[in-house]
């Protein structure tokens, strides 16, 4: 199928892959694959930062690396690596760049709804293009909506076409898609992922976003303005919450995942700096790095690091089994671990991407250094849903035997 | 089982036995259903079980013997702030069985160990400094 696009679109747009990508075969594989991408990413993290240099080389070689199939079941080709893994993955490359790590946290979420929502005929198409390195991106947050979990985007079934009309905010991952998926509300209320081509007629993505954080992200607006797919390019989204599945605890484990990222990478950078920083004049030390209050502080970020880390693996385990068996007591188990990990993510990426600064002293906050990208990443990411409710939602559950609302944000 | 091992477990099992005695107070309580009193809880709850993730990995070195014991104390801390702040009262904490090295000083240690590749003490605690 040849495909033409309009002027309107990026040069770099593309609605296919320019080449085929790697396939990966285990988990082991995926690992060392993520560990040599993110030192290649690593290297100018901080100038893609500045600069807001969208990283579309980068994200050619992130998909063409295979990582981002690696959840494609293995009876459609694909490795299938756990839930740890995968976690794991978004954490390695989030450490060298929490922006690259975010761009596919929606992919992954598209792929697991498409696994309990798809048809055998739409999971074989959509399995084997992303074998071959297509890019899921999203347009799923309403732009003027009361809750995240109100959708206003209308989607209307005209026998064998699908027509969409809505302007969506947040659109992570649409700018550099090969697909971009669209969720909107049909007349019953139930709610259907639209799989739109990049290219398609009446969809616009709005390169708007200006966070101070997550700056390369794009994630800018999206207009449907009477796009029309076919029918058999919808997936009814509605099914994976209208009974217990782990769709949420998935979306929010990666969450989980790019923040553990951001600490590890910030913990390691306040290592860096503190063995430079010069001592204070009232210690009576001759090297910084002697200095007993900074190491207490650097003590304390290690065992809160290592104690997220715990978490997420342990968090990671429980989506695997309620993958596995997704029974209303294992998704509710799911999503109360998966909490936690969010909880402790979000507080240690915030406090260790701080206390690099004052452990660096002044001398860190020079804009040449963009050392101040790890919390400005920190503080944007850990945004997506407010983890003062994750205490509740845990709580919630232990005090008074209420399970957590299924939605993705769950 | 290390000193550091034994003092840890010591207060995780504290802050699980100060949490099931606030769960019985609250269950009493129409508070149960305010949203800051169940965050609250869940707070304790988290930090009890990242204590207990730690627990599970406090044989693999030194360092992660170390963070168990410091999570594990954090827990206790907090049973016994949320059980004064929600109960109105405390519950006693045992003392500690063995001697051990002051938490702030095995933070130090850890930080030593991160930061400059300061070798950490044996299971006993010997050579953390007291």
């Amino acid at each position: 199928m040849t495909h033409s696009l309009s002027s309107d679109l990026p040069q770099q747009t593309s609605p296919a892959p320019r080449s085929p990508a790697h396939i990966i075969r285990s988990d082991a594989e995926a690992i060392e694959v993520a560990q040599r991408l993110a030192e290649d990413f690593a290297r100018e993290a901080a100038l893609r930062d500045r600069e807001r240099r969208l990283p579309w080389e980068e994200l050619e070689r992130f998909s063409a690396s295979g990582l981002w199939a690696i959840r494609v079941p293995k009876a459609y080709g694909g490795a299938e690596v756990s839930y740890a893994t995968l976690s794991e993955v978004i954490a390695i490359i989030s450490a060298a760049d929490p922006s690259l790590g975010q761009l596919p946290q929606n992919h992954f979420g598209v792929l697991s709804n498409l696994s309990l929502t798809g048809s055998e005929e739409q999971k074989r198409r959509y399995y084997a293009k992303v074998l071959q390195g297509y890019r899921f991106g999203n347009a799923f947050s309403e732009a003027r909506s009361q809750y995240v979990t109100t959708f206003q985007t209308q989607i209307r079934f005209d026998g064998d076409t699908a027509v969409l009309n809505g302007e969506k905010a947040y659109c992570t991952g649409a700018l550099f898609a090969h697909i971009v998926p669209v969720a909107g509300v049909d007349e019953v209320g139930h709610v259907h992922i639209a799989l739109v081509p990049r290219d398609a007629a009446g969809l616009t993505v709005i390169d708007s976003w200006d966070g101070f954080g997550q700056r390369i992200t794009a994630s800018g607006q999206v207009r449907i303005e009477g796009v029309r797919v076919p029918a058999s390019d919808v997936v009814p989204a509605w099914k994976a919450y209208d009974q217990p599945t782990s769709d949420g605890p998935i979306s929010q484990i990666i969450q989980a995942a790019v923040d553990t990222g951001i600490a590890r990478g910030a913990f390691a950078e306040t290592l860096r700096v503190a063995r430079q920083a010069r001592p204070w004049v009232d210690s009576g030390l001759q090297h910084g790095w002697q200095d007993p209050l900074g190491q207490a502080l650097i003590g304390e970020l290690a065992w809160r690091l290592q104690a997220a880390e715990a978490i997420l693996r342990r968090a990671a385990h429980a989506v695997d089994r309620a993958v596995a068996e997704p029974s209303e007591e294992r998704v509710a188990e799911a999503s109360v671990i998966v909490g936690q990990a969010k909880v402790l993510s979000t507080e240690i990426s915030l406090e260790a991407s701080s206390r690099l600064l004052e452990l660096g002293g002044t001398r860190s906050v020079s804009a040449s250094q963009g050392l101040d990208r790890f919390w400005r990443n920190a503080r944007t990411h850990t945004l997506h849903d407010p983890v003062r409710w994750k205490y509740h939602l845990v709580g919630n559950q232990l005090l008074n035997g209420i399970k957590p609302q299924r939605h993705s944000w769950n | 089982m290390s000193n550091l091992h034994s003092q840890g477990r010591s207060d995780l099992a504290h802050a699980r036995h100060v949490e099931a005695a606030l769960l019985d107070y609250l269950r009493a309580q129409s508070a149960r259903h305010e949203a800051l009193v169940i965050a609250a809880v869940g707070e304790l709850r988290i930090r009890i079980d990242a204590a207990d993730a730690l627990l599970a990995h406090a044989d693999e070195s030194q360092s992660a013997a170390i963070a168990f014991r410091l999570a594990a104390a954090e827990s206790a801390r907090l049973a016994g702030h949320v059980y004064f702040e929600l109960a109105g009262r405390s519950l006693p904490r045992p003392l500690p069985e063995n001697p051990e090295p002051a938490l702030l000083t095995q933070r130090r240690l850890l930080g030593d160990h991160y930061l400059n590749g300061a070798a950490l003490a044996d299971g006993q605690g010997n050579g953390l400094g007291r």
